[in-house]
């Protein structure tokens, strides 16, 4: 008897674990299936109609939206500048984050540590739209930053950044550092110390530690850091619209406007989805370049 | 090949002194361990010596040139780290031409010297391996191919071995000693394990409480150790205490003789005997006049090749006896024996 229960009991227990993993992640998936596909699908549906199905229009299916695009030639502008924008960002972003993680990882400890933290994290606490509006107090004419500048150097010119690019680089910079920080920190954090000593005794001096040890070692936090910053920048539309006035035009803000203002669901739909093939065919061009360096340690 | 010198190293870690006025002379071309428990510096003094870190006093030269307050980078050191530290994301090649990189040699030449020192270290065909693709004992041999691909004045080594399982360590053992041999590098070596200590080394340091105690080659620490931590730290010893009288210790009944010159009359002595230099019976001719003491056997710890026998003395402490088991005629547990050994054996050592 026992010689025929014993081959089947790991069978039931592996199947009972089959049900369990998946118990486990039929909430999450399902959860992910309901609210991604279900909405992307819909705008998908959507992008492939000629008006949006409001009351009783007739459902009328066309592939102009997607032509609109190309027959509206300001929209490259408009594509060329919010990709510009989120280059700018990002790589201010890592200009600024990565020497940030690696002070935090390579010279502060315990308390200090903990607090640096707690302020890195303090803009995810606070509401974007309070976030924005105080940087239009501190950059517009008259405004916090002139007034300082004007207290330094009164013959100074009047200073106002606000409406400007740089005034939305600036809040998108400030939105999104702590992203690049902390990716980069966990990345920092795993040189070993002994690491960089080795280098040291093999007579490297700071430069060459820095290029040839750290910055190589960092790669996967930057590169993380910059995928997380990288897409919600280009389809951003808060901090140009509010930081950047009339100056603010970016794929973001267009789409926007098509959903709230011009009622046109369908190229609202069909831009997001255009933006979606960019952003991906820009990730897969990078993953060529940066060939299995950042997966393989 | 040029010999490196620390003179009266002092280093204080807040409150706490790391090391107390530690002086020392490796000699060129030497292999020198220091050998100590954890805590007794070191590592600190091997730190110091490669310019991590900076002593509060005292100086380092090579070669007569003080270089105390000169750089990492400057002073041409190799050096092998316990966790190996082997670039990740390069190849074992790259690992190490990085230092010949930063000498400024390149090309074919740099070539040479990384197959020159993949050969001494076995390691060739491996070059284009990742370090993570590589053994334990093989990162190893690339982290030394690394650190000696310079040439530099003095190889140090941090517990290299440590990280390594019993077998894999003793083959490395024998490699690493070829290699200095080849190379003929002024060597030193941190290790808390006594055995590596004596096998490796033409010299052993012992360190104690930021203090060297002893300095000198294996057999004369290990056969004649000069305090009481030297002898209990490297290898297992035997402690008595005693009074001097008329030349020789008296314990209760027992004169007890030794080579070493005793302090003045009266005065209270210690001396250790190792274990495996006692033995049960005293040789029958009586050439030599030898030391008897009386205890009591405990226990006997059979090893195949060797036992190890437990006894207590009169007033109840521990002694130990090694044997070989050539003839198994032992007295029975708890019978009364008579401990003899040699008074060349007999070594005074200091509290």
């Amino acid at each position: 008897m026992a010689t025929r229960i014993a081959p089947s009991l790991p069978a039931r227990l592996s199947s009972r674990r089959a049900w369990t993993t998946a118990g486990l992640l039929i909430p999450a998936y399902g959860w992910l299936t309901l609210a991604v596909f279900l909405p992307l699908g819909a705008m998908l549906f959507f992008s492939f109609l000629k008006a949006a199905p409001f009351g009783d229009r007739p459902l009328v299916f066309t592939f102009d939206q997607y032509l609109a695009f190309f027959r509206r030639p300001y929209l490259f502008d408009v594509a060329w500048r919010s990709i510009e924008l989120g280059l700018w960002t990002t790589g201010l972003c890592a200009l600024i984050g990565l020497p940030a993680a690696l002070a935090l990882a390579r010279a502060t400890r315990g308390r200090a540590r903990q607090v640096l933290f707690l302020l890195i994290i303090l803009p995810f606490w606070t509401n974007g739209l309070v976030r924005i509006f105080s940087w239009t107090i501190v950059l517009r004419e008259g405004g916090v930053l002139d007034q300082a500048l004007h207290l330094v150097l009164p013959s100074a010119p009047g200073l106002s950044l606000l409406y400007s690019y740089p005034a939305i680089v600036i809040g998108l910079v400030h939105a999104y550092l702590p992203y690049m920080i902390l990716t980069c920190y966990l990345s920092v954090a795993a040189i070993e110390d002994s690491v960089v000593e080795a280098a040291r005794s093999l007579g490297a001096r700071t430069p060459a530690i820095f290029w040839k040890i750290i910055l190589p070692l960092s790669l996967p936090g930057l590169v993380s850091g910059a995928i997380l910053i990288f897409v919600p920048v280009i389809g951003s539309f808060m901090e140009p619209r509010i930081l950047g006035g009339r100056i603010g035009v970016t794929m973001g803000t267009v789409i926007e406007d098509q959903f709230t203002q011009a009622f046109n669901w369908p190229l609202g739909a069909a831009l997001s989805f255009i933006m979606l093939a960019v952003v991906l065919l820009i990730f897969g061009l990078t993953s060529r370049i940066l060939p299995g360096r950042v997966a393989s340690f | 090949m040029v010999g490196v010198d620390v003179v009266s190293i002092v280093k204080d870690y807040g409150p706490a002194r790391v090391l107390d006025g530690v002086s020392a002379a490796f000699e060129p071309g030497r292999f020198t361990s220091l050998l100590g428990p954890s805590g007794s510096g070191k590592t600190t003094l091997l730190r110091i010596i490669a310019g991590f870190v900076t002593p509060n006093a005292g100086t380092v030269s090579f070669g007569g040139v003080d270089v105390t307050g000169e750089p990492v980078w400057k002073r041409n050191v190799g050096m092998v780290f316990q966790s190996y530290a082997l670039f990740p994301h390069m190849s074992v090649r790259d690992n190490i031409r990085f230092g010949l990189d930063r000498r400024g040699v390149r090309g074919e030449v740099a070539n040479r010297e990384v197959n020159r020192v993949l050969e001494l270290v076995h390691l060739e065909g491996f070059d284009q391996r990742r370090p993570k693709e590589l053994s334990g004992g093989q990162q190893q041999r690339v982290a030394l191919a690394r650190a000696i691909v310079t040439k530099p004045r003095v190889l140090l080594l941090d517990e290299p071995l440590s990280a390594l399982d019993r077998r894999l360590r003793q083959g490395m053992q024998v490699e690493l000693r070829r290699i200095q041999r080849e190379s003929g590098l002024t060597t030193i070596f941190v290790t808390h394990d006594q055995e590596e200590a004596l096998t490796l080394s033409d010299e052993v340091a012992i360190l104690d409480r930021g203090r060297i105690v002893q300095h000198g080659s294996p057999t004369d620490i290990y056969e004649r150790p000069r305090t009481r931590f030297a002898a209990s730290f490297l290898g297992d010893a035997n402690f008595f205490t005693g009074q001097v009288n008329a030349g020789a210790i008296e314990i209760g009944p027992y004169r007890l003789s030794t080579q070493d010159s005793l302090p003045a009359q009266g005065s209270a002595v210690t001396f250790a005997v190792r274990p495996e230099k006692m033995n049960f019976q005293a040789p029958r001719d009586g050439a030599r006049p030898m030391n008897r003491f009386g205890a009591t056997l405990r226990e006997i710890i059979y090893a195949g090749a060797t036992s190890t026998f437990l006894l207590a003395d009169d007033s109840g402490s521990e002694l130990k006896v090694f044997l070989q088991n050539r003839d198994m005629a032992w007295p029975s547990i708890g019978a009364r024996v008579e401990l003899s050994w040699s008074p060349s054996d007999t070594i005074l050592v200091s509290e």
